[in-house]
């Protein structure tokens, strides 16, 4: 098992909330090759819920992640890149990885990304996220499978003044995420149905 | 017609509708939607002209923000 994870290749779009924390767990779980995309910077703020830590804030996210990720294992291919998604710019820069994690915020954002990705790149897996705000409800969290899509979340709790993204539930949905990453690389499926 | 929507059967009076014709009867009123009818993407520009007829397989997700 250790051994096809290593020569894995995932993508990471988005290292906020869902993609450092998912990003973690794959490295952890020995995914071997890593490309992280964001264009933004860790602030305090993220602290909440993101793998990162107090001395990075004013870091660009990417390679914070990175940082991290190599003091959990230094022999881990890294890519961490600097820049703002957009459909061509993630064609391109997901063309090699067998598996693209959605990790945006940003509702339209996911949409760009799942259209560019199962529209124009239709061999490649996608595991996206939807409806992770607030707390408790564990259980309305759910995944669903849909061909190379595999959504996870409760598709329904949009982030708004009254349920922020919070810690917990944001880790369970990033680990949903990575837990649909191992199954789609060991068994050439989500293991979900829709 | 009868389909299936999201892994259920759901039965309508009509022949066939377009994919906004069945969110505005399920009163799903999110702004980003992904659909996939049997099995295939549907851009979000085509949800007014693309029909779904019977022995057809729907499928709508939410997508909220949120990460």
């Amino acid at each position: 098992m250790r051994a096809r994870l290593a020569r894995a290749r995932v993508g990471i779009a988005g290292c906020g909330g869902l993609g450092s924390n998912c990003a973690a767990s794959l490295a952890r779980a020995g995914v071997g090759r890593l490309v992280l995309a964001d264009f933004d910077l860790v602030s305090e703020a993220n602290l909440d819920r993101q793998f990162f830590f107090l001395d990075q804030v004013g870091e660009p996210k990417a390679l914070a992640l990175a940082e991290n990720l190599r003091r959990i294992d230094p022999a881990l291919a890294l890519d961490p890149r600097v820049l703002r998604l957009e459909a061509a710019s993630a064609l391109e820069l997901f063309a090699d990885c067998d598996v693209v994690v959605e990790a945006f915020d940003d509702a339209a954002a996911k949409a760009m990304l799942v259209e560019a990705i199962l529209g124009r790149a239709p061999g490649k897996w996608l595991v996206a996220a939807s409806g992770l705000a607030g707390y408790g409800r564990s259980g309305a969290l759910r995944v669903r499978a849909s061909g190379r899509l595999v959504l996870c979340g409760d598709l329904a709790t949009e982030v708004g003044p009254e349920s922020p993204p919070v810690a917990p539930r944001v880790g369970i949905v990033a680990n949903m995420e990575a837990n649909a990453v191992l199954s789609i690389l060991l068994d050439g499926g989500a293991g979900e149905e829709a | 017609m009868t389909i299936s929507l999201n892994a259920e059967t759901e039965n309508y009076a009509e022949d066939s509708l377009t994919i906004r014709e069945i969110l505005d009867r399920k009163r799903w009123s999110f702004p980003l939607i992904i659909a996939k009818l049997n099995g295939e993407l549907v851009p979000r520009g085509d949800y007014a002209s693309r029909r779904v007829s019977g022995g057809d397989a729907l499928e709508l997700y939410h997508l909220v923000s949120g990460g």
